[in-house]
C-alpha cells in the first residue's frame, strides 16, 4: 500500500517535472527516426529538449531532463531517480552507485550515450540503502528543506546587513516575501515535500531491514500465481526451478484460496450469519465503507471547521483593535490546564448573554480603562466589603502558573506578555492603594493623637 | 443464578455499570435545565464536573471488570469480543470521554457550547440505548440472560428524550453562541476538536457495527454477524490516530503554538519515536516478512512506536513542570500557598521529590 501511494505520487511528480520541456515520447522510437544530433545530446546544447527516447535492438533507453540524472534499470527501462530508489528499496533489488566514476556499461546499447557523473547502474550489486539515499540526493537538494535553509541563510544575511532587502530564491516553485514565509506553493513543491517525507520513512524502514544477505527472497511464485486465471489450480510442483521458499509461497497462496472456498461454502449453506464479519459484496460493502467514510469525513470536516474559524477570527482581529487589559481583570483560579480564560479581556467572555448579570466595577468607567468600559471585575455575589484588592489576591499564583506554562510551551507568548504586563500594572495599583490607605490611617492616628 | 454469572467480579460489575449509566443523567439534567432556563455561563459545568468524572470512572471500572469476566469465564481468547452489549457500554464511554475533554474548551475559552450540549445529550441517550440492547434482546448477545419485554418502554423513552432535546436546542440555540473562535490549526483547541471528532467517529463506527445486522436484515432479509474481525479492521486506524493525538495534544499551547515551542516540545518525542521504531525493526518486528500477518504486524509496529513517543511526551512534560517547580519546593513544603496551583504540577513536583529521595 505504501509503495503504491508512493509510486503514484512520484509518477505524478515525474510527469510534472517532464512538463518543463517537450512532451515525452513514451513509445520506443527506432534509431533511424531520431536525428543524429539528438542521439547524443549534451547538457549545454539541448536545454529545451530534455526528454527523448531511443531504442536499439528492441531495448530502449531514455534520457531525462538535464537537471535529472540518468538511471539505467538494466536493459528494460529507465525511470526517474525517485522511482528507481524506492523500487530498489522496497523490492530489495540491488543498486550500485557509480557516481564520480566512469560508467561501466556492459550493454552495448548504452555505449553511445554521453558519460554522466550521476549514473546508477542497477545491474551492479551493492547496498540498497546507500543506493537509495544516493539516488534521492539530487531530488532532495531541490526540496523545500533546501529552500528553507537558503531562505534562512538569506534572512540572516539580511539581518546582518541591516537593510530590508528582498532576497529572491532560486526555487522556481516557491517564492518568499519579506518575512521569509512561503507564499506560493505549486504542485512540484508539494510533490517534493512528499518525497522528503517519504524519504525519511523509507530510510528508517530500510535501515531496519538489516543487511541484504539476511533478507528473505521475494516470493516469486506468489506473483506468478496472481497472474494465473486460476491460482488455486496451480501446484507448486508445476513450477519447475522454484526454490523452497517459492514453493512455500505458492502453497500459502493455494491455502488462502482454499480457505476462501470453505468460507463461501459455509456461507452458502448456513447464511451470512455464520461468518464473523460480512463478506465483501453487495449490500455488505456498505458495512465496510461507512466507517471509513465517517472517519475521513470527520477528519476533513475538522480541518475545514478549523480553517473557517481561523479565517473568521483573523477577520475579526483585523476589524477591531484588541484592548489592553483593564485595571482589574478577573482572575479565575487556574487549573493548570491552560490560561485562565478571563485573564485576557479580549476573549470576549463578558460579551455573552450573561453580561447583564455582572455588575460593572467603578474603575471600569474610569478614564484609565481603555476599550471595553463594561468589563467588570467582581461578581455581584461578592460581598460589598470585598475590595478589588482582595479579589486580586490570587494574582501572584496566576503569574507563577503562567510562567510555568510559558516555560512548558503551553501558553502563547503574546498572551503571556500581555498578562504579565497587566498583572504588574495591577500590582502597582494595589500597592498604591495600600499606601494610600496606610497614609490615611496614619493621618487619622495623628489627628486622634 | 446463571452459572456463568457465579464469579466474584460479577458482584461488582453490574453496580459499577449501573452507576456509570445512571450518573450521566446528572450532567444531562443540568445541561438540559441550563438550556431551558437560559442559565448564564458555565456554572453547570463546574457543578457537574465531579459528577461527570466519577461517573466516567465507574463506567470505566465496570467495563474493565466485564472484560476480565469475559476473559476468565467466557473464554473468548481475549478481553474484548465486540459483543453488542459490550459495545453498548463502550459507546457512552466514548462520548463521555469526548465530553470531558470538550468542556474544558467551553470552560477556558467559551467555545463549542453546541457541541458540548449535544455530547452530553448523546451520552445520556446512548446509556439508554445500551440498556435497551441489553434488555430487549433485539441483537443476539452473550448477555441474553438479561432479556425481558421491557425493550419497548426504553425505545419510547429514547424517542421522547431525543424529541425533548431537539426541541429545546432549537428553541434555545441562541443561548449557545460561541464566544471565541479558533485562531490556529496548531493549538490546543484544535487538538481537542480533533480528539472529539475521532472519539465520535469511533463511537459512530461501533454503533454502526452494532446496528448493522438489523439494517442488513431489513434491507436484504438476511442477518449478518459483525464480529471482532470487522471492528478490529475499522477501529484500529482510528485508535492509532487517537493515540497520536494523545501525544501531541498536551504539548500544544492554547490559542496558537509558535514554531519555537513546537521545536522545543516535540524534538525529544519524535526522536524517541523514530529510535524506538528502528529498534523494533532490528529486533524483528518487520511487517514485510510476516506474509499474511503483515497488516497486524504493521499496526503493532505503529502502535508501539507511537506509544513510545506519547510516553516520552508525557514524561517530558511532567519533568519540565517539575524542574520549574523544583527550586520552589521548599516554599511549597513550608507553606500551603503552593507555587504551582495546578494539582497535576504539584503532584509532579512531589513525585519528582520522592524520586530524587529514592535515588
Amino acid at each position: 500500500m505504501f509503495i503504491g501511494i508512493a509510486g503514484g505520487a512520484f509518477n505524478q511528480a515525474r510527469e510534472m517535472e517532464m512538463s518543463y520541456g517537450e512532451q515525452p515520447c513514451h513509445r520506443p522510437v527506432p534509431p533511424g527516426e531520431l536525428p543524429a544530433s539528438r542521439r547524443t545530446p549534451s547538457r549545454s546544447t539541448t536545454p529545451t529538449t530534455p526528454y527523448w527516447t531511443s531504442t536499439a535492438n528492441g531495448k530502449y533507453v531514455t534520457q531525462l531532463s538535464p537537471e535529472k540524472r540518468t538511471y539505467f534499470a538494466g536493459t528494460d527501462h529507465e525511470q526517474s531517480s525517485t522511482i528507481v530508489a524506492l523500487h530498489s528499496t522496497a523490492r530489495g533489488r540491488p543498486l550500485h552507485r557509480l557516481r564520480g566514476q566512469k560508467s561501466r556499461h556492459r550493454n552495448a546499447d548504452h555505449q553511445g550515450l554521453p558519460e554522466s557523473a550521476d549514473r546508477v547502474d542497477l545491474d551492479r550489486r551493492g547496498d540498497c540503502g546507500a543506493g537509495t539515499f544516493i539516488a534521492l540526493v539530487p531530488n532532495l537538494v531541490r526540496t523545500p528543506v533546501a529552500g528553507s535553509a537558503r531562505r534562512f541563510a538569506g534572512r540572516a544575511a539580511r539581518r546582518r546587513a541591516g537593510r530590508d532587502q528582498r532576497v529572491i530564491e532560486g526555487a522556481p516553485c516557491v517564492s518568499s516575501d519579506n518575512s521569509g514565509a512561503l507564499t506560493s506553493r505549486g504542485p512540484i513543491f508539494w510533490a517534493r515535500t512528499v518525497q522528503t517525507a517519504l524519504l525519511c520513512v523509507v530510510t528508517i524502514v530500510d535501515a531496519g531491514r538489516g543487511p541484504v544477505a539476511l533478507r528473505p527472497p521475494r516470493p516469486r511464485a506468489d506473483v506468478l500465481l496472481r497472474m494465473r486465471p486460476d491460482p488455486a489450480g496451480v501446484q507448486p510442483r508445476q513450477l519447475p526451478g522454484l526454490a523452497a521458499h517459492d514453493r512455500r509461497a505458492a502453497r500459502a497462496a493455494r491455502d488462502r484460496q482454499e480457505r476462501r472456498a470453505v468460507l463461501n461454502w459455509f456461507a452458502a449453506k448456513y447464511g451470512a450469519t455464520i461468518l464473523a464479519a460480512p463478506i465483501r459484496g453487495g449490500f455488505d460493502n456498505v458495512a465496510w465503507i461507512v466507517p471509513i467514510a465517517v472517519f475521513m469525513l470527520a477528519t476533513l470536516g475538522t480541518f475545514v471547521v478549523v480553517w473557517l474559524w481561523k479565517r473568521r477570527s483573523l477577520a475579526l482581529a483585523g476589524a477591531r483593535r484588541r484592548p489592553v487589559a483593564t485595571s482589574c481583570p478577573r482572575t479565575n483560579q487556574p487549573t493548570g490546564r491552560g490560561p485562565a480564560r478571563a485573564h485576557s479581556p479580549r476573549d470576549g467572555v463578558l460579551n455573552g448573554p450573561h453580561r447583564r448579570y455582572l455588575r460593572p466595577h467603578p474603575r471600569a468607567a474610569s478614564p484609565s480603562s481603555s476599550g471595553r468600559s463594561a468589563i467588570p471585575s467582581c461578581r455581584p455575589t461578592r460581598p460589598a466589603s470585598t475590595t478589588c484588592a482582595s479579589a486580586r489576591r490570587p494574582s501572584t499564583r496566576t503569574s507563577a502558573t503562567s510562567t510555568s506554562n510559558i516555560q512548558a510551551g503551553k501558553y502563547p507568548e503574546a498572551d503571556y506578555a500581555e498578562q504579565r504586563r497587566a498583572l504588574e500594572d495591577e500590582a502597582a495599583q494595589v500597592i498604591a492603594e495600600m499606601e494610600g490607605l496606610t497614609a490615611r490611617g496614619m493621618k487619622s492616628t495623628r489627628a486622634g493623637a | 443464578l446463571n452459572p456463568l454469572l457465579q464469579y466474584p467480579e460479577m458482584v461488582i460489575h453490574p453496580p459499577m455499570l449501573y452507576l456509570g449509566y445512571v450518573g450521566f443523567s446528572v450532567p444531562f439534567a443540568f445541561a438540559l435545565g441550563a438550556l431551558m432556563m437560559r442559565y448564564p455561563g458555565e456554572k453547570w459545568i463546574h457543578i457537574t464536573r465531579r459528577w461527570t468524572m466519577v461517573t466516567w470512572l465507574f463506567l470505566t471500572c465496570g467495563i474493565f471488570m466485564g472484560a476480565h469476566w469475559a476473559y476468565s469465564v467466557l473464554g473468548w481468547g481475549g478481553y474484548w469480543g465486540w459483543d453488542p452489549v459490550e459495545n453498548a457500554s463502550l459507546m457512552p464511554w466514548l462520548t463521555g470521554t469526548a465530553f470531558l475533554h470538550s468542556v474544558m474548551m467551553q470552560e477556558k475559552r467559551g467555545m463549542m457550547k453546541n457541541w458540548n450540549v449535544w455530547l452530553i445529550f448523546s451520552t445520556f441517550m446512548l446509556t439508554i440505548l445500551g440498556t435497551l440492547l441489553t434488555r430487549s434482546g433485539i441483537i443476539s448477545s452473550v448477555h441474553a440472560f438479561a432479556q425481558s419485554p421491557i425493550g419497548a418502554w426504553f425505545y419510547t423513552f429514547i424517542r421522547l428524550s431525543f424529541a425533548v432535546c431537539l426541541v429545546t436546542f432549537l428553541i434555545r440555540r441562541d443561548h449557545l453562541k460561541s464566544e471565541n473562535k479558533l485562531e490556529s490549526l496548531v493549538s490546543r483547541e484544535s487538538s481537542f476538536l480533533f480528539n472529539n471528532m475521532i472519539l465520535l467517529a469511533a463511537c459512530i463506527t461501533v454503533l454502526w457495527g452494532t446496528l448493522f445486522p438489523l439494517l442488513s436484515e431489513a434491507v436484504t432479509g438476511s442477518k449478518v454477524t459483525m464480529g471482532a474481525p470487522f471492528y478490529n479492521r475499522v477501529n484500529i486506524p482510528i485508535g492509532l490516530f487517537l493515540l497520536f493525538l494523545t501525544g501531541i495534544g498536551p504539548l500544544l499551547a492554547w490559542r496558537s503554538t509558535s514554531l519555537r515551542s513546537i521545536r522545543r516540545n516535540f524534538m525529544l518525542p519524535v526522536d524517541c519515536h523514530g529510535r524506538h521504531g528502528h529498534r523494533l525493526m532490528i529486533a524483528g518486528v518487520r511487517p514485510w516478512n510476516d506474509g499474511d500477518d503483515m497488516q497486524s504486524t504493521f499496526f503493532s509496529l505503529i502502535a508501539f512506536t507511537l506509544a513510545a513517543g506519547v510516553i516520552t511526551a508525557i514524561v517530558e512534560e511532567f519533568l519540565r513542570g517539575a524542574s520549574w517547580c523544583a527550586p520552589r519546593r521548599a516554599r511549597i513544603y513550608l507553606s500551603s500557598d503552593a507555587c504551582c496551583s495546578p494539582g497535576a504540577t504539584r503532584g509532579a513536583m512531589a513525585a519528582t521529590s520522592s524520586t530524587s529521595a529514592l535515588w
